[in-house]
């Protein structure tokens, strides 16, 4: 019974079928499985399959997409419960476009994608002053601050936000992760940010690594 | 001249019925409230938040009946392109971020781009210079830097990049100081374009509404870029984007035509790319780059207006592929009848530049401007008279006939190799990319551009270093 459940369950999340995944979620937990075995088991074991197929270039973005929110389906019934277990909630990110730059495309993607993925992503447009991000790390409280760049007439914003966490005395309370058509690793080294994303599904895969190392 | 329908009539139709429909019903966001006003003044509709603006068709309609569908581009030597529906296509070169050599790239540097400028100019299939983003420039000074440099290493029409209003205003200062010592003014010498590109979907931007604003009112022609990214900023059928980006670039012919009624616009569908839904990246290599491009020019064409397009490779390097994407897409978007074609010298999804890679496009351009001419039937090309002659013997070659003919009728190379194995391997075996490079090195050593007028590069330079001290201060 709980092997067939999850087994469906993980099924569900792997073809997208993303209707069906919330009432096999509550089935499960009206059987009585723990809920961890639910999301271990059943959601986690389901992306990383997800993810293997993916990067063997077998699926491609918007089937990865489908999957993910599927699986958010699932821990929207969840998730409720959980409060108080060993279960993280949803990772919290803030994500803009730095100061100058009004280019939302290669943001827009990411974010997208986190979504997909699970993140909570709080989207402040483009042309964002460090104060404005300030004011939505200190609101939001987000593990992660993602700025984006286009142009390398703007990707100095970048290391000037940074700066003004400093300054600030809140640099500690957030991980920086930047990327854009202009940025580079080095670039993102020598501001001090913590994470570079040269595409977006690379931009997701660093972002959970960060999260992983909190 | 070969033409390619990539949409018949029916299907042009609904699209762009679909497109009024976006524009009467969607709206347009519109990141200026000045030009907002002026819109609204023209007869559009403003929401109440004061940041969408619904267009008419009337208003649409009356606004493209302003817009010649004749527009003179010119080089700084006098010579002039006339791009019009139906008629000639041009190579420009391309915007980028980087320089590439081999398989390395770096920022682009001031004298990178010196020597991309003189290589272009020194290119008879490649007829205007694009600017780019150098590294080594400070930010608000890069699109000016970038221009004067191009003015100093290419004769050749201008186009370019505006990255700040200031920008627009200081281009437009130069580019008058060079007119002025010509003895002309930008009407009657357009040597350069202005653009700017929409924010898919549907608005447009402070920064691209100021660079169409400040150049306004003295004829230089507007490229209006409806760049789409199908299946992220744009719907993913091709269908959809088409509607989008015919509606996304309608609303940008109005805005020109409020802010200088008869100011010359390209219609410009062509920029637009799919997504890569693997690696999330804008293509431009890709078979729908080409199918985009020669739609746009369909669309330009019924609506009267000269279009342009973009052909790249998405290949990191000169290589195979960088070859292959280049020369499928132009050669689909030249036969879609795309006026103006960027895209020469450029890798890397438009991100770079190489030397070599705008040495082989001349090459992959001429011969498409072949293919293009077609097959010309008349009474002295079907040769009837040679036939008879040389019934029984096969020497057309040393026929004066051929003598005649032959330089109008065959595609001549440069640097594609024709030898046969053995006198190739005596000429040092050498690939085409190697060739490319030697060309490369020979033109930067030899190509000398037609100078500047001293006192306009006097003038231009003076201007260039008030507003870097400006900046710099």
């Amino acid at each position: 019974m709980i092997t067939s459940l999850i087994e469906q369950l993980k099924l569900s999340v792997i073809e997208g079928r993303i209707a069906e995944a919330p009432k096999i979620t509550q089935k499960a937990i009206e059987a009585g499985i723990d809920l961890q075995q639910i999301v271990d088991q059943g959601l986690i074991v389901a992306m990383d399959r997800i993810g293997e197929r993916f990067t063997s270039g077998d699926l491609f973005i918007p089937e990865m997409l489908l999957s993910a929110r599927t699986m958010e389906s699932s821990m929207n019934v969840l998730r409720p419960l959980i409060v108080g277990s060993q279960i993280k909630p949803k990772a919290v990110v803030v994500f803009g476009t730095v100061e100058g730059d009004v280019h939302d495309i290669g943001k827009n993607l990411v974010i997208m994608m986190m979504e997909g993925a699970g993140f909570e992503v709080h989207d402040l447009g483009v042309n964002v002053a460090p104060e404005r991000f300030c004011e939505a790390v200190e609101l939001r409280k987000p593990t992660l601050c993602c700025m984006s760049a286009l142009l390398s007439t703007t990707q100095d914003a970048m290391g000037k936000t940074i700066d003004f966490f400093e300054k600030r005395g809140i640099r500690g309370q957030v991980k920086f992760m930047v990327g854009g058509a202009a940025i580079t690793e080095s670039f993102a080294v020598e501001i001090g940010a913590e994470g570079y994303g040269p595409d977006a599904p690379s931009a997701v895969l660093k972002a959970k690594e960060l999260l992983a190392g909190c | 001249m070969v033409t390619l329908s990539i949409i018949d009539d029916e299907g042009r139709k609904r699209i762009l019925e679909a497109s009024f429909r976006v524009l009467e019903e969607t709206g347009v966001q519109v990141d200026h409230p000045g030009i907002f006003e002026k819109l609204c003044e023209a007869g559009c509709r403003g929401d109440e938040e004061r940041t969408r603006i619904f267009f008419p068709r009337g208003v649409v309609k009356e606004k493209l009946a302003l817009c010649p569908s004749k527009i003179v581009l010119a080089s700084r030597k006098g010579d002039q392109m006339i791009a019009e529906p139906g008629g000639p296509s041009f190579f420009y070169s391309g915007d980028a971020l980087n320089f590439s050599r081999g398989k390395e790239t770096r920022p682009i540097t001031e004298n990178d781009f010196r020597d991309f400028c003189r290589i272009v100019d020194s290119l008879p299939f490649i007829q205007g210079v694009v600017s780019v983003n150098i590294g080594e420039v400070p930010p608000g000074a890069k699109d000016f830097v970038a221009f004067r440099v191009m003015l100093e290493n290419s004769s050749k029409h201008l186009k370019p990049n505006i990255f700040s209003p200031q920008g627009a205003s200081i281009i437009v200062e130069m580019a008058h100081a060079v007119l002025e010592e010509m003895g002309e003014d930008f009407r009657s010498c357009p040597i350069i374009t202005v653009g700017h590109t929409v924010c898919s979907p549907l608005r447009w931007i402070k920064e691209g509404l100021e660079a169409f604003s400040r150049t306004a009112g003295y004829g230089i022609p507007a490229q209006i870029a409806s760049e789409c990214i199908a299946g992220a900023t744009a719907p993913v059928t091709l269908a959809g984007t088409l509607v989008l980006a015919n509606a996304q670039a309608l609303s940008g012919i109005v805005i020109n035509q409020v802010l200088e009624p008869g100011r010359p616009c390209i219609y410009n569908l062509g920029f637009s790319h799919v997504m890569d839904m693997r690696t999330a990246e804008p293509t431009t290599g890709a078979p729908e780059n080409g199918l985009l491009g020669a739609a746009g020019a369909a669309f330009a064409r019924d609506l009267h207006l000269p279009s342009s397009a973009w052909t790249c490779s998405d290949s990191a390097c000169v290589d195979s592929q960088s070859a292959f994407e280049r020369a499928l897409v132009g050669l689909v978007q030249l036969l879609g009848g795309a006026n103006i074609i960027w895209g020469a010298g450029n890798l890397e999804s438009t991100r770079a530049i190489s030397l070599e890679q705008a040495v082989i496009d001349n090459e992959i351009f001429g011969a498409a401007f072949r293919i293009q001419r077609g097959i010309e039937v008349n009474e002295e090309n079907l040769a009837l008279d040679q036939i008879h002659e040389m019934a029984s013997q096969a020497n057309y070659l040393s026929s004066d006939f051929t003598l005649e003919h032959f330089r109008k009728e065959l595609a001549t190379f440069k640097l594609v190799n024709r030898y046969r194995r053995s006198v190739w391997e005596r000429g040092g075996a050498h690939s085409l990319e190697e060739m490319a490079t030697q060309e490369a090195e020979k033109i930067l050593k030899n190509w000398k551009p037609e100078c500047l007028h001293s006192k306009a590069l006097e003038k231009v330079r003076a201007i260039e270093k008030r507003w870097l001290e400006k900046l710099g201060g």
